[in-house]
């Protein structure tokens, strides 16, 4: 009966000691697995910031881009004008030159710009090219009324699809040639950029680069597309970015860009 | 000495600069022709026969390259005339062509054209021209050929066999693997800028060597080069130009 009773005891207490090991080991499973997890977490949010951080400075870099045939280009002009000892114009198209320089390097310092700044910075750039090309250029801006002209849009998306249309599209076209930019509103949060030249076409125009692969001019367009993604990684803006030549879709020449920007939530 | 010359250049301005400039700081460089377009500009040369021509590289529809392409026999010196291509400004340096860049300075202008005025007695433009054109073809830097001016004429090499530039008194001296050494009236200074810089080295002010003839480092500061050439490193080059070969 004695032995009997005991053997139930140390059942009993060995069963309570493997119960409690039993505990002990999983609350220490428990407490390692989350600490493990706080420790990955942490590592991954800072993983995360340097990797922002570095796709914003690499923004920043494509952002700051001014393109230097242009600046050559707009400072022959002047020189053009201070040898005919035409006061006016000289100081005119300086001070044109140096307000879009002045521009460019305020906006390139900002992630976004008010729509109302973009149209400014591209009339602003149209006026200067118009002063080069003379007759050979005309340019329209539209804004639809509905477009909030106070919303912001990432900067300096647009300036180099406009300076793609007046140097690929309409340089080498035999005679005079417009580009037209229409900004609507799609819903509430959605707006489209339309970009149309009445020049040579995108293909004529890239047959015409292979002629000479390394000109600057073939990397322009490639900077917008790495800043499209970085755009979009950074989990900021949609951007759609399309690219026709007219001459598919219509009778007409020339190339027509289209922006869809769709505003982060 | 009188030079006859052609302009090209698609924007009305700039023709208009150019000659103003010439008139005024030129006296000797007469203007026979000019045009706005490529096409009439390649019927100006074949009609006229310039010595000179200004030539603008970026032009609807046909660059300067191809227009001086399209003519058969390139006689004429030729100065481009460029806003801005670094890729074309390399080339044209490549064979000891004239070029100014937009807006043109009146320093550079003259001494473009005073060099051209000495090339013309020397009838080297054909040659130069031809060189630029192929080398233009050629994909690999290493198989362009460079024009070097020197006593005698002009030297045409292939810049992957030129071993070691040597710089005396303001002179050069290029040794090749093959040929005699010959000897250019430009400074060392010239061919550090002309030549690539993932192939050409500067170990010390006077020697610019070609790295993929080095057969054995010193470690008191010389390199031996192909065929026993012993060459000294400056003290300060060293430690970057070891760096520079472990990574080769």
């Amino acid at each position: 009966m004695l032995g009997e009773k005991n053997i139930e005891e140390i059942f009993v207490l060995l069963s309570g000691a493997a119960l409690l090991i039993a505990v002990a080991v999983v609350i220490l499973f428990y407490t390692f697995i989350t600490r493990k997890n706080k420790l990955l977490a942490e590592k991954a949010v800072s993983i995360n910031s340097y990797e922002k951080k570095m796709i914003e400075l690499e923004l920043h870099a494509l952002r700051s881009q001014m393109n230097p045939h242009f600046v050559h280009n707009s400072l022959n002009a002047i020189q053009y004008y201070i040898q005919l000892n035409d006061i006016d114009q000289s100081e005119n198209y300086l001070t044109r030159f140096s307000k879009l320089v002045r521009q460019f390097f305020e906006y390139s310092r900002k992630q976004t710009i008010r729509i109302e700044e973009e149209i400014d910075l591209i009339s602003n750039y149209l006026a200067l090219e118009k002063l080069r090309f003379e007759d050979k250029l005309t340019y329209e801006i539209l804004c639809d009324d509905t477009v909030d002209r106070e919303a912001t849009i990432p900067s300096m998306v647009l300036q180099p699809i406009v300076e793609n249309a007046v140097n690929h599209g309409i340089f080498h076209k035999k005679t005079a040639g417009k580009v037209t930019i229409t900004f609507s509103q799609l819903s509430e949060d959605s707006f489209c950029v339309v970009v149309k030249d009445d020049g040579i076409g995108i293909k004529q125009s890239k047959k015409l680069a292979k002629n000479n692969p390394h000109s600057y001019d073939s990397h322009s367009s490639q900077v917008l597309d790495e800043r499209l993604k970085l755009l979009e990684q950074i989990d900021n803006w949609h951007v759609e970015y399309t690219i026709k030549d007219r001459a598919e879709f219509c009778d007409k020449q020339g190339t027509i860009v289209t922006l869809i920007f769709k505003l982060p939530n | 000495m009188t030079v006859t010359a052609i302009l090209i250049d698609d924007e009305h301005k700039s023709l208009a600069i150019l000659k103003n400039k010439l008139q005024r700081l030129c006296p000797n460089v007469k203007v026979i022709g000019e045009t706005q377009h490529p096409e009439k500009g390649i019927e100006l040369i074949e009609t006229l026969q310039p010595q000179l021509v200004f030539l603008d590289i970026a032009m609807p529809n046909m660059n300067g390259f191809e227009l001086l392409q399209k003519i058969t026999q390139p006689q004429f010196e030729v100065i481009f005339v460029t806003a801005f291509d670094s890729y074309g400004i390399e080339a044209i340096k490549h064979c000891a062509i004239g070029y100014i860049v937009k807006p043109i300075d009146s320093q550079d202008l003259i001494q473009a054209v005073t060099i051209a005025t000495q090339n013309i007695s020397d009838k080297t433009a054909l040659k130069k021209n031809k060189q630029l054109i192929e080398n233009l073809g050629i994909q690999s830097f290493q198989q362009k050929k460079i024009v070097i001016p020197c006593q005698e004429g002009l030297e045409f090499v292939k810049m992957e066999d030129i071993i070691h530039c040597e710089g005396t008194d303001g002179y050069t001296k290029i040794h090749f693997q093959q040929q005699k050494p010959i000897m250019s009236s430009y400074s060392i200074g010239h061919f550090h800028k002309l030549l690539p810089t993932n192939d050409f080295y500067l170990i010390h002010k006077s020697h610019l060597i070609n790295v993929n003839y080095i057969e054995k480092y010193l470690n008191e500061g010389y390199v031996i080069l192909h065929e026993n050439h012993k060459l000294p490193v400056s003290r300060n080059k060293r430690t970057e130009f070891l760096n520079m070969i472990r990574s080769v």
